[in-house]
C-alpha cells in the first residue's frame, strides 16, 4: 500500500468511497510533484476532484501526513 | 406541546409515512408479536452456524454479522456492526461484514417512529404511544430501510441483543464441551476461556453445538462503562476497501455474459413519447435491443447493448417528441403556485400555541416583524450515477441494486416483472452517495424491465450523469411567509408561519403505490419549524400542501433542510428586531430545554462569540433539532477580493449517547458541507416543463478551496438518543446566511446565496 492509501487509512478519509480513488490519485500525483505541499498548494491540486460526502477536511489532513510518511521513508 | 393542541391535532388525522400506509396494503397481513423467520437459515455455507439474523459463525470461527443498513458513506456498517461484536466479545477486525437478504426481519421501527405530530422532546403519554405504534407498524410490514437518521436508535438494543444471545449459548455450548459451569468461564477475542485451567475454546469449535441451544427470552447486556468498542473511534470496516479502489458498488457489478444498458426517460415527468423513431438508434453497433418503459416513475426507452458507451450512443440517437407536462411549466409558475397556496386558507397546523390571531389583531406596527422566504428544488447529485443489474432467468429475478430500501425494492420490482415476490432477490451493494436518492425504486425497476427482453442475460443499467441529473426526486421547492411581535422583553411573544411546499408523502405515494392517496397533513413540510425546542407563548406554524407535480422526494433531512433557514434566519431578524444577541435570545427562549441551551452555549464558547472580529468578518449563528439530534452551528465569513469566504464552522451537537465519536464528527461535518453547498449556489429550475441544469458545470457542489476549518463538539445530555446522519445540515444554510447578514447587512431570504452575493 502506498502513503497516500495508508494516510486515508490513518486518517479515516472516505465516507461513501466512490470519489476517493480520483481523489487519491491526485493526491498521488500532487505529491510527486510537490513533496511539501501547502494549504493552498493542496485546494488548489485538489480542486477538481468533487466528493458529496464532504471528506475535504481529512483530505487535507491525509495528504499533510502523506507528505510526512514519504518524506520519513516509509 | 399543550394537551389542547395534541387534542387539535388528533381530530386530525396524519400521514404516518408513505412506506406505513402503503406497505399495509402492499404486504398485507399484521403479525405483531411473532418474530420473522431468521433469512440466514437458507443461504448457510458448509457447516455455518446461526444464532438469529444478525450472526453467523463457521467452523474456523469465521464470524459474520449482518449489518442489514445501506452504507452510503455514513459509517452505519461500522457501528452496527460495532453493537453486535461488543456484547459477542470479538474486536472489528475479526468480522466479516455484510449487508445480507432482503428480509422483512430487518424491519427497521425507529424510521416511522417520530412519524406522528410530536417534537421529538414530546415525552406525554400520548406521544410515547402513537411512537409504539408506528414502530409496530414499521415491523407488521417488514419495512427494512435507511433513512431518517434511524439506523443506530432502532438497531441499539436489538443489535446488542442479537449479540449477547449468541455469546450466551456459545458459551452454554462450551461449558458442556468442557465439562464445567459457565460461572467458570470467560469470553474475549472470539473464543470462550476457562482460565482455571488456561483451556480456551474458539466459537467455530462450538457454534454448531451453540446453534441448537435455545436462548433465553432476555439476556443481560453490558453496562455503559463495561464497553470495550462502543463510545470509541472505530477503524471503519468498509476503509480499507475504499482507499483500495475494491469493487464494491452498484456500478462495478460484473456477472457471466451480462449486457449493458441505459436509460431515456421523458425529461417532462410522467409525460409520454408523442411521437417517436427508433430506427436510428438500432441500427447503432453494439445495440441489442431498444424497449419501451411505461411505470409510475415516468415513460421512456431503456437501451440494451454489448456496452455501456453503446448504450450511451444509441440513447442519444433516439428522435422523439414527448408530451407536454401536466404541471406548471415553469419555474415563474411553480413560485406563483406556491404563492397562491400561502394565499390560501388552507393548511394544517401541527403547532398551535396560545392565540396567535388575537396576538396579532392588536400589534402596534413597531413590534411586528414579517418576511417572506422561498426555496428551489434541490437534486441529490449522488457521485454515483443511478444504476442497477438485474438476471431474470428461469422464473427467478435477481437485482444488484444500491438502494436504500430492499423490502419495496424487492415488491415494486415483483410487481413491474409481473412474478410473485418470493421470486425476487435484492443484493444490496455499497451506494456511492445516497442522500435519500436511493431510496426510490426507479433504477431497480428499469433494470427489472430491461432484464425480462433478454433471455436471462444480466444487464447492468447506467444512467447518464445528465439523466441522473434531470429524473431525480427533487428536495421540493418551498415558500413561506411568516410575522412575529416582540414582547416588553423585545423576545418573541407571537410567532406565526405559513410553508407551502408540495408534499414529499403525496409525490412518494403517487410513484410507489399510485392506487393509494394521500390521507392528511404532510408533517415534512413544517419539519425543523413546528418542533423546535422555543417557548413563545403565542406561537402557530402551518404548512400548505401544494400540488406542483414536480417528482419531489425524501432529500439529506427532509424538510429540516428548508425550515431550518426559514426558521433561523427568521429568528436572526426577530433578535436583529429586538436588539438582542441572537445566542442571548436562544438561552432565553430554550430555558426548558437543557439539552439544547447546552449546546447552544458550547458552540457560543467554541466560536468566541461575542468577541470582537476584524473588520471583514463576521459571524452567524443557528440551530436546528431535528431526528433526535440537537445542533448548533456557527459560520465565519470573510470579504475577500474574490467574494464572500466561509472560513470557519464550529459544531456542537447533542445526539443523547455517542456511539463512535470519530464517524460522528465526519457526519457532522459532512451534513454541513451538503448544507453549505447548497445554500450557497446549487438550484434546480424548470422551463418548459423539464429540469434545465444537467451536470456539475450547472449544478456544483462545494470544491475543497471553498471548504472551511471545522471545529466540532459532541456532547451526551440529551434524555433520547438521536440520530447522527442529517443532523448536521439544516442548521448550515441559516447560519452562512446569518453570518452574510452580519458581514454585508443584505437579509437574503431566498436560496441560493449566490443569486445575491459572490462566493470565493
Amino acid at each position: 500500500m502506498s502513503a497516500v492509501q495508508q494516510a486515508w487509512l490513518d486518517e479515516q478519509v472516505a465516507q461513501c468511497g466512490y470519489c476517493q480513488a480520483g481523489q487519491i490519485m491526485s493526491a498521488a500525483a500532487l505529491l510527486e510533484a510537490n513533496p511539501d505541499p501547502t494549504d493552498q498548494d493542496i485546494d488548489e491540486a485538489m480542486n477538481g476532484n468533487l466528493c458529496r460526502c464532504g471528506t475535504y477536511p481529512r483530505i487535507r489532513s491525509a495528504i499533510k501526513k502523506a507528505a510526512a510518511l514519504k518524506t520519513a521513508g516509509i | 406541546m399543550t394537551m389542547a393542541s395534541v387534542a387539535k391535532i388528533a381530530r386530525r388525522t396524519f400521514l404516518i409515512g408513505a412506506a406505513a400506509v402503503a406497505g399495509g396494503v402492499a404486504v398485507g397481513y399484521w403479525y405483531v408479536s411473532r418474530p420473522y423467520a431468521n433469512p440466514l437459515e437458507g443461504e448457510l455455507a458448509e457447516g455455518e452456524a446461526t444464532f438469529n439474523p444478525y450472526v453467523k459463525i463457521a467452523p474456523d470461527s469465521t464470524i459474520t454479522v449482518i449489518a442489514p443498513r445501506a452504507e452510503m458513506g455514513q459509517g452505519i456498517s461500522t457501528t452496527l456492526v460495532a453493537l453486535v461484536a461488543e456484547e459477542l466479545d470479538v474486536p472489528l477486525d475479526m468480522v466479516k461484514v455484510e449487508h445480507g437478504p432482503a428480509s422483512f426481519a430487518y424491519y427497521n421501527a425507529a424510521l416511522l417512529e417520530e412519524g406522528g405530530p410530536f417534537p421529538f422532546y414530546d415525552r406525554s403519554l400520548i406521544a410515547e404511544t402513537v411512537r409504539g405504534a408506528l414502530g409496530g407498524v414499521s415491523k407488521v410490514l417488514g419495512f427494512q430501510g435507511t433513512g431518517g437518521s434511524s439506523s443506530i436508535r432502532d438497531g441499539f438494543e436489538k443489535m446488542r441483543q442479537a449479540g449477547a444471545a449468541a455469546r450466551y449459548v456459545l458459551v452454554e455450548a462450551a461449558a458442556r464441551k468442557l465439562g464445567v459451569a459457565v460461572s467458570e468461564l470467560s469470553t474475549a477475542n472470539g473464543a470462550v476461556e476457562h482460565k482455571r485451567s488456561g483451556r480456551t475454546v474458539a466459537y467455530g469449535e462450538v457454534a454448531a453445538a451453540a446453534a441448537a441451544i435455545e436462548p433465553p427470552s432476555t439476556v443481560h447486556l453490558k453496562d455503559k462503562g463495561d464497553w470495550k468498542l462502543l463510545g470509541k473511534p472505530q477503524m471503519r470496516v468498509d476503509m480499507l476497501a475504499k482507499v483500495t479502489g475494491a469493487p464494491i458498488f452498484g456500478i462495478d457489478v460484473v456477472l457471466p455474459d451480462m449486457l449493458f444498458g441505459t436509460v431515456k426517460m421523458s425529461p417532462r415527468f410522467w409525460a409520454k413519447p408523442a411521437r417517436a423513431d427508433l430506427s436510428k438508434a438500432e441500427k447503432m453497433p453494439g445495440v441489442v435491443k431498444i424497449v419501451a418503459l411505461e411505470t409510475s416513475y415516468g415513460h421512456g426507452f431503456g437501451v440494451i447493448a454489448e456496452n455501456t458507451w453503446a448504450a450511451f450512443q444509441a440513447a442519444d440517437a433516439i428522435e422523439v417528441e414527448w408530451d407536454v407536462a401536466e404541471y406548471p411549466a415553469d419555474s415563474a409558475a411553480i413560485s406563483k403556485t406556491l404563492q397562491d397556496a400561502l394565499a390560501s386558507a388552507d393548511g394544517s397546523a401541527l403547532r398551535d400555541e396560545g392565540d396567535v390571531d388575537t396576538a396579532f389583531a392588536d400589534a402596534p406596527r413597531e413590534r411586528l416583524i414579517e418576511a417572506a422566504y422561498e426555496v428551489p428544488y434541490l437534486a441529490h447529485a449522488c457521485m454515483e450515477p443511478m444504476n442497477a443489474t438485474a438476471r431474470f432467468k428461469d422464473g427467478l429475478l435477481e437485482i444488484w441494486s444500491p438502494n436504500q430500501m430492499p423490502t419495496i425494492t424487492r415488491y415494486l420490482c415483483s410487481e413491474a416483472a409481473g412474478i410473485e415476490r418470493d421470486k425476487v432477490n435484492v443484493h444490496t451493494t455499497h451506494l456511492g452517495g445516497g442522500f435519500g436518492r436511493r431510496g426510490e425504486m426507479d433504477f431497480s425497476i428499469y433494470a427489472a424491465l430491461m432484464a425480462k427482453e433478454v433471455g436471462g442475460r444480466p444487464v447492468k443499467v447506467t444512467w447518464t450523469r445528465e439523466e441522473d441529473i434531470r429524473h431525480d426526486v427533487y428536495r421540493p421547492a418551498a415558500a413561506g411567509r411568516f410575522q412575529a411581535r416582540l414582547g416588553d422583553d423585545r423576545l418573541p411573544e407571537a410567532l406565526d408561519m405559513r410553508i407551502a411546499s408540495p408534499s414529499v408523502i403525496g409525490s412518494a405515494l403517487r410513484r410507489m403505490f399510485p392506487s393509494i392517496s394521500p390521507l392528511g397533513p404532510d408533517r415534512t413540510i413544517t419539519d425543523g419549524s413546528h418542533n423546535q425546542p422555543y417557548a413563545i407563548p403565542n406561537c402557530r406554524v402551518t404548512g400548505i400542501a401544494a400540488d406542483i407535480g414536480v417528482p419531489v422526494g425524501f432529500w439529506r433531512s427532509v424538510g429540516n433542510s428548508y425550515n431550518g433557514f426559514f426558521h433561523e434566519c427568521f429568528m436572526d431578524e426577530i433578535a436583529t428586531a429586538g436588539r438582542t444577541d441572537p445566542v442571548e435570545m436562544r438561552r432565553r427562549l430554550m430555558a426548558d430545554w437543557p439539552a439544547a441551551v447546552k449546546v447552544v452555549e458550547k458552540v457560543a464558547a467554541m466560536a468566541k462569540w461575542g468577541e470582537p472580529l476584524p473588520s471583514g468578518r463576521a459571524k452567524g449563528f443557528a440551530f436546528t433539532l431535528s431526528f433526535g439530534g440537537w445542533v448548533a452551528e456557527i459560520v465565519q465569513v470573510a470579504d475577500t477580493p474574490d467574494g464572500i469566504r466561509i472560513e470557519k464552522v464550529w459544531i456542537a451537537a447533542d445526539v443523547g449517547t455517542a456511539l463512535d465519536p470519530g464517524i460522528i464528527e465526519a457526519q457532522l461535518v459532512s451534513g454541513a458541507v451538503f448544507g453549505l453547498s447548497a445554500a450557497m449556489g446549487q438550484e434546480i429550475t424548470i422551463a418548459e416543463g423539464m429540469v434545465e441544469q444537467s451536470n456539475f458545470h450547472d449544478f456544483d457542489a462545494m470544491r475543497i478551496s471553498q471548504c472551511p476549518a471545522f471545529e466540532v463538539a459532541i456532547l451526551e445530555n440529551a434524555e433520547r438518543m438521536g440520530g447522527v446522519g442529517e443532523i448536521g445540515t439544516p442548521p448550515a444554510a441559516p447560519a452562512l446566511a446569518n453570518a452574510v447578514f452580519a458581514l454585508t447587512g443584505k437579509r437574503i431570504r431566498t436560496l441560493p446565496l449566490s443569486k445575491e452575493v459572490a462566493f470565493a
